[in-house]
């Protein structure tokens, strides 16, 4: 079974990577092409992975026809009874091939960093060991130490290689992130004691002990009734999403746990910038996924106002907010924070529709956020300053950059056929369409009944006012930095003028943004089979995406 | 009242604490003795190798004792006279005590400067082993009478060792805080004693337990437990008797402060574990006695509660390494007695088991257990580090601690592992440990507890980023004077792989540890008193040892 085995050398060969790259001994050539191989083979490997996954439907489970293949079981904290388990579905599967990607052209973009380069790229392998190990993994536990392992590496990235607040920024950045996985920990506490009370729960309890196992918690008929609304632990089903929701939002961002954002992007060296709004933020929408929409849909259907209310909150302040800015990689961020907004609102309404494009949005944003981060950083590097007022004239001094630039800046703004449009049309889409459920929803869920249409139609027109705000501040800001009389200082030649390295870096990302903006199906394709197994029963059953990609 | 003595074969339950009594006096006879005086003047190393077999006999004894290599069971009663109870629980604790201590006498004879170890050895060699007694004792003691033996036994060895820098003033200054403290704690307590005697009748725990079980809690119990508790959580360092511990530690010898912040931390943890354990075990499971169990843990966790945060927050302005982990040890002691005064725990042991004294498993015993090993290693790394890096530089400041990420990074990463270890990072012991403790909490439906425990661990955080802030990204002041390069020796790099592969087995492969510590939070409840009370308050006790075959004897009238 060698994908079997792939999906976990996936997890470790970036580990083995970080290691390696310690060995040599004042070659940072080699450093940096050991860190580039690790990437490479991991892309490949996740490449394979998809290859092989591509088609596979059933139900959402852990027996035999399931979505989830390339399930690994093992033992591993037997007193406790946690599980190393992984496994790859359609949830995933996008994920990690956005991050493995990003991760080859992430340390292409780190080539020229100088200051100790080989603890840069070391913690940047442990970054991607727990990247990886956020995404694979399917026990609880196991995501709980993946998450905050992931913390750790980029706390240092941060705050060595940062800007001139770096420590300031990398503090309040790992801060935040362990509230939200304080919050998580509660929840594990609870799984441990409520589980095995439960009577009927035959998947999420082994031994007597509670299982961690977040398939089969998904899965099981009696932990699903306990939890369910009217259950036993309804209303411990209820805290235990709002708790998951505050710890993952935090890393969302959604506001007003948005604040660590700004000041970690600021600070964060360029491929850094890339990475945290290119992956490790969507780890939060992943997990909302995985763990909050699954295992606790009835929970979800009762949260379904709070938290459409703080999709529709970050996609307005943080567009506003970006407007307001004058720092150029600050308005990039808070066009994150805003961009993220539909990922949560997608969530929030339950329609089919809204977590295609909520999911859409995570991949496309990806790609999209990361480009605009190196766009940047690459001007950054040539003019030291980032202040959006002393630029101008690009356009004329550095016309290829610029014509980058504008895919770049485009797919940020959502325009058709680049990667942002789909995701932020179909959250809207799904929001318009979430009355379709919450007319003949039960009188739990909050505004159900008659009118929910006009409730959720206002909220689809608000919401659909940050794509008029993003067109703004992205097109007011590209007027300011490449529009306008060339300036004689922003004009580069020689060694200065930017180098092929850097035009291969933008124009892949380039590539994906395009490609997936004119064939957002490539992801569907993955996806589909598993969210119709996943959430059956949660919101609408719309599973005919075909016309939804076609309305495109 | 009458008197007997106990049987001779009661004498070999405190085999590990002889053989550290023996090495003791080898210690401090050897070096008048005219053929070896020279040459424990020349150098440390005898009485370091004597200290250290001593320890290790002991452990040895101990480990024997545990798993029956000697061909016999451990005495399923409390024994001398009802003094000392030997069971799985207190064995366990006594390994992990043991062997601590014998890294840390081979940290002393490996790290500190030469000077003090020739001119001081033997004197410092037997002050441990006489605090370790005293330690030992009280992971045993049944009787309150015992109690108050054994925490002076380990304090007054602890007062010299805090004073060991005796030619600079902060040594004496913090040698005479401790003493002060101690002897008023001590005073509080012995006056605690004296009300529990006045209204039991006994200081034999079980029977005051049985006792508080029937009459339940009157003011005299309850003052008497106050100042029992005063006398503990003096050793614990516990709000508010926590100001010496911070100047103490600081003053005190780098490997004294190791020393005091986990053997003496960790045996009062296990002493105020048994005690409450006892006290669950003997109460009845009924509605009045859970009130009473819930307010008992909620005083203590109040106590616990505010110790953790104190010791988190009080650590944000400090700049030496040592008074920053005094704070911390004051926050980590502060989890465990969070955790130590689950009354209900044990709730009803005693009616519900028809056999009350047989060796009962006791899960708060095994968290607190498994809290203490992981605790003693990553405080054993982390301290070790520091001392490695004070032998070298000759400061304990962090500013001195700046850019060692690059000019000794093994040791950097070593030290941010204990460190992270310590604030409780996913994949180390120390998270696992207050997970368990967590889940003590959350079983005893003391959820604001856990809410406590985790937003400490948030609190924690700076105090554990401070020295890899430090270490990392803090560019050496150029006004201070540079320190010398760090160089360590080999026998400190074999300490901090012995404590990194602690912590390791603790947090990854967790499965070996956790087995060992469940295995053994056995408890023994049954005692067996020699002074049998005059009074006839005390008819739970006879009823106890009625069914026993005893000759009558051990009951002496």
């Amino acid at each position: 079974m060698p994908i079997d085995l792939f999906v976990d050398l996936l997890i470790f060969v970036p580990a083995i990577g970080a290691v390696a790259v310690l060995l040599p001994r004042n070659n940072p050539a080699a450093v940096k092409m050991i860190a580039l191989g690790t990437a490479i083979v991991c892309l490949l490997l996740n490449i394979a992975i998809a290859f092989d996954y591509y088609g596979t439907t059933g139900s959402y489970g852990i027996g035999s026809g399931s979505v989830i293949k390339y399930m690994t079981d093992l033992v591993w904290i037997d007193s406790v009874n946690i599980h190393y388990i992984t496994g790859v579905d359609g949830l995933n599967l996008p994920l990690l091939l956005l991050t493995s990607i990003l991760n080859v052209i992430i340390i292409a973009a780190s080539w020229n960093i100088e200051k100790q380069i080989k603890g840069f790229l070391c913690l940047y392998l442990l970054l991607m060991f727990g990247m990886y190990g956020v995404f694979l993994s399917l026990d609880f536990f196991l995501f709980y130490v993946f998450f905050e392992v992931s913390l750790l590496p980029m706390y240092f990235l941060i705050g060595i290689w940062g800007g001139p607040r770096k420590e300031y920024a990398a503090i309040k950045f790992f801060l935040y992130t362990l509230v939200g996985s304080i919050c998580l920990l509660i929840v594990m506490l609870g799984f441990y004691f409520l589980i095995p009370k439960i009577s009927g729960a035959e998947q999420a309890v082994a031994n007597g002990k509670a299982s961690f196992n977040m398939i089969a918690l998904a899965e099981d008929g009696g932990f699903q009734r306990a939890f369910g609304q009217g259950g036993v632990y309804w209303t411990h089903a209820k805290w235990f999403f709002m708790l998951l929701f505050v710890s993952f939002a935090i890393k969302v961002p959604a506001v007003p746990f948005h604040t660590w954002l700004p000041d970690a992007h600021v600070e964060a060296p360029t491929p850094i910038s890339m990475i945290l709004a290119g992956v490790l933020l969507k780890m939060g929408g992943y997990a909302l996924m995985r763990i909050n929409y699954a295992i606790f849909p009835d929970a979800a259907m009762w949260a379904w106002f709070i938290v459409a209310m703080f999709g529709l909150v970050a996609i307005i302040y943080g567009a506003f907010c970006a407007m307001a800015q004058t720092d150029w990689k600050k308005l990039v961020a808070y066009s994150s924070v805003s961009h993220m907004g539909y990922v949560i609102l997608g969530l929030a309404v339950l329609t089919t529709a809204g977590r295609n494009g909520a999911y859409f949005q995570m991949i496309g944003h990806g790609i999209s956020s990361a480009m605009m981060f190196y766009l940047v950083g690459v001007v950054y590097e040539r003019a030291h300053h980032r202040e959006l007022g002393r630029f101008g004239g690009l356009w004329n001094t550095m016309p290829a950059y610029t014509g980058l630039a504008a895919v770049g800046f485009f797919a940020g703004l959502g325009l058709p056929l680049l990667c942002g449009f789909p995701g932020e049309a179909l959250s809207l889409l799904g929001t318009f369409k979430a009355s379709d459920w919450l007319t003949t929803a039960p009188e739990w869920v909050p505004f159900a009944g008659a009118g929910a249409e006009a409730l959720v139609i206002t909220i689809g027109i608000i919401a659909a006012t940050g794509v008029v705000l993003t067109a703004g501040y992205v097109l007011w800001m590209f007027q300011r930095v490449y529009m306008g009389p060339a300036k004689p200082e922003y004009s580069y030649s020689g060694r200065e003028s930017v180098q092929p390295r850097e035009y291969f870096v933008m124009a892949v990302l380039a590539v994906f943004a395009i490609l997936l903006g004119v064939f957002p199906s490539i992801v569907f394709s993955l996806t589909d089979a598993t969210f119709g197994a996943a959430y059956a029963g949660l919101g609408d059953l719309v599973s005919n995406l075909a016309s939804l990609v076609g309305a495109n | 009242m009458g008197l007997s003595y106990p049987p001779a074969s009661e004498y070999w339950a405190v085999l590990p604490e002889m053989i550290l009594a023996a090495a003791m006096c080898i210690i401090l006879l050897v070096p008048v003795l005219p053929p070896f005086r020279s040459a424990c003047r020349r150098s440390h190393k005898p009485m370091l190798i004597i200290g250290i077999l001593g320890l290790l006999g002991a452990a040895l004894a101990s480990a024997g004792m545990l798993n029956q290599w000697f061909g016999t069971e451990l005495p399923d009663h409390a024994v001398l006279g009802s003094m000392l109870t030997v069971d799985r629980y207190s064995m366990a604790f006594k390994i992990v005590l043991y062997l601590f201590s014998m890294f840390v006498l081979w940290m002393w004879g490996s790290i500190t400067s030469r000077q003090t170890r020739t001119v001081d050895g033997p004197d410092y060699v037997s002050l441990i082993l006489g605090a370790v007694l005293g330690m030992s004792l009280m992971a045993s003691a049944s009787n309150f009478l015992m109690i108050f033996l054994a925490i002076e036994t380990a304090s007054f060895p602890s007062f010299a060792l805090a004073g060991f820098h005796k030619t600079t003033r902060r040594g004496s200054e913090a040698g005479m805080k401790y003493v002060l403290f101690g002897a008023v704690s001590s005073a509080v307590m012995l006056y605690g004693l004296s009300m529990l005697y006045g209204v039991c009748g006994t200081l034999d725990i079980p029977t005051v337990a049985s006792v508080v079980a029937e009459q339940g809690l009157s003011v005299g119990v309850i003052v008497g437990f106050v100042g029992l508790l005063i006398g503990v959580g003096f050793k614990l360092s516990a709000v508010p008797m926590h100001f010496w511990c911070p100047d103490v530690f600081e003053a005190a010898p780098i490997e004294v402060t190791t020393f005091l912040s986990v053997a003496s931390k960790g045996a009062a943890i296990i002493l105020l574990g048994r005690l409450i354990l006892t006290l669950g075990f003997y109460l009845p499971d009924t509605a009045e006695a859970h009130r009473m169990a819930n307010g008992i843990a909620t005083c203590v966790g109040i106590v616990g509660l505010v110790t953790a945060t104190w010791g988190n927050l009080g650590a944000y302005y400090q700049e030496n390494i040592k008074r920053l982990l005094a704070y911390s040890s004051i926050a980590h002691a502060g989890y465990m007695i969070m955790a130590a005064g689950l009354v209900s725990s044990s709730l009803g042991g005693a009616a519900s088991s028809d056999v009350a004294g047989i060796a009962v498993q006791e899960p708060l015993a095994y968290a607190l257990l498994f809290y203490v090993i992981v605790y003693s290693f990553m405080n054993f790394g982390a301290f070790t580090i520091a001392a490695s890096v004070a032998r070298s530089t000759g400061s304990e400041n962090l500013r001195d601690y700046a850019g060692l990420g690059s000019r000794q990074p093994v040791l950097a990463i070593l030290l941010g592992c204990f460190l992270m270890c310590l604030f409780g990072m996913p994949g180390t012991g120390g998270f696992l440990g207050k997970v368990y403790l967590g889940f003590e909490m959350w079983s005893a439906g003391m959820w604001w507890l856990v809410a406590g425990l985790v937003i400490n661990t948030v609190f924690s955080l700076y105090l554990y980023m401070k020295p890899i802030i430090f270490m990392v990204f803090t560019k050496p002041d150029a006004d201070r004077p540079a320190v010398a390069p760090v160089t360590v020796v080999p026998a400190a790099w074999l300490l901090m792989f012995v404590a990194l592969i602690g912590i390791l087995a603790t947090g990854i492969f967790p499965d070996q540890v956790t087995g060992w510590a469940r295995s053994n939070a056995a408890l023994n409840y049954r005692s067996r008193p020699l002074f049998t009370p005059n009074d006839n308050r005390t008819i739970a006790a006879t009823m106890m040892t009625a069914d026993d075959e005893t000759p009558a004897d051990d009951h002496g009238h």
